[in-house]
């Protein structure tokens, strides 16, 4: 990455990547096979989706693709591998990762939305990344939108302290704040999920479909609340380093504790 | 909820199995709800949840201590609920409340548990 990358991350929250193009159709033919056999039929159409199912039905599907792909260790591992270097420059090389998950958003479905958040109210840690990939063109409602860090701390340090304070006014009084991610296909981006971000209703035409996944470094710190947000729960272990395996195999850390 | 509520922690991903399996029963479709931010008490999740829900609504907790803590916040958000005649189902609790008597019993018991502490 170059320093004016980096630089337009720190200030932005977010990069857009290319992600590896055999690795990314790997996933979008996985998701269309799985797609295909649940369905019973020939062809998908991952935009035209929403031609295809009721919003009831929705959320089921999405669970057992969710579970489908969550259980092929080829489809994580592709994930990583179609955004490695990238991922090696935000948060290190010895990774541990979240589960993989997975988003429809049907045209104006009200029932999909993921209010602006960020990952840390519920007890994430800060030092994550999450890589955000969407399977079709995406551009406005129809994608997600992040606001900035200096805007984010601004709004959070409301949300901490505001008894009164609803989303609802939030999301009205700083509309102008969100920044609308368009991306092709094939291509992603990876964020700070400490700033806010979400979406809202999708008014285009077309289904999103895209995953998340979050990846930090084995050794930066975890949340500080107390539950399940930690290794072994919610992030497993990705990619160990030797001396990692070295410690993991002797019991050196028993003789001085 | 991501921290403990009243005596009770449970991971997410069992909070929504409980509340699908409560979702099924009564027959309503389940939608993955987000959760209140672990960094503050103002409760602006429900706040904003009530504020949303149209009159005569159901709302379904886990239990009631997922009511803030807070006094002043727990009684602006039961009043709310009065108001708009919204049903509260509590699960652990395994209690309907639609009654502005039965609303006021919850404040009952967050006191005598102060009193226990």
């Amino acid at each position: 990455m170059k320093n004016s990358e980096i630089n337009f991350f720190i200030k932005n929250g977010f990069f857009k990547i290319k992600l590896h193009q055999n690795n990314f159709a790997y996933l979008r033919n996985k998701i269309k096979v799985i797609l295909k056999k649940e369905l019973n039929s020939k062809q998908v159409d991952l935009e035209k989706f929403h031609r295809k199912i009721k919003i009831e039905e929705l959320n089921n599907l999405r669970l057992k693709i969710f579970k489908k792909i969550n259980e092929d260790p080829k489809f994580k591992s592709n994930v990583y591998l179609s955004a490695k270097k990238f991922i090696h420059e935000t948060v290190g090389n010895e990774l541990c990762s979240s589960d993989v998950n997975l988003s429809i958003q049907l045209p104006n479905d009200e029932s999909s939305l993921l209010e602006m958040h960020s990952d840390f109210f519920s007890g994430e840690s800060l030092f994550q990344v999450n890589l955000w990939i969407p399977f079709v063109n995406v551009k406005k409602t129809q994608s997600m939108f992040i606001i900035n860090p200096c805007d984010s701390l601004e709004i959070l340090k409301k949300i901490k302290n505001n008894r009164t304070l609803k989303f609802k006014d939030i999301n009205k009084k700083f509309k102008n704040k969100m920044r609308w991610i368009n991306l092709k296909l094939g291509e992603a981006i990876l964020f700070s999920p400490n700033c806010l971000h979400g979406n809202v209703v999708n008014l285009e035409k077309n289904t999103r479909w895209s995953m998340n996944i979050r990846y930090k470094n084995i050794y930066s710190p975890y949340g500080k609340q107390r539950n399940e947000k930690k290794i072994g729960s919610f992030y497993n272990i990705a990619t160990p380093k030797a001396i990692t395996k070295f410690n993991l195999k002797y019991d050196f850390e028993e003789i001085i504790n | 909820m991501n921290k403990s509520f009243g005596d009770y922690y449970l991971p997410t991903r069992f909070q929504y199995v409980i509340l699908r399996d409560y979702f099924k029963k009564i027959n309503v479709v389940f939608n993955m709800p987000q959760g209140e931010p672990v960094f503050t008490k103002t409760n602006i999740r429900l706040r904003s949840l009530i504020s949303d829900l149209k009159p005569n609504s159901v709302l379904i907790l886990l239990s009631m201590y997922m009511l803030p803590e807070n006094k002043m916040i727990r009684n602006e958000i039961i009043l709310q609920m009065i108001k708009k005649k919204i049903e509260l189902h509590l699960i652990f609790e395994k209690t309907v409340i639609n009654k502005r008597k039965d609303f006021r019993k919850i404040n009952d018991i967050f006191k005598l548990n102060k009193f226990n502490k």
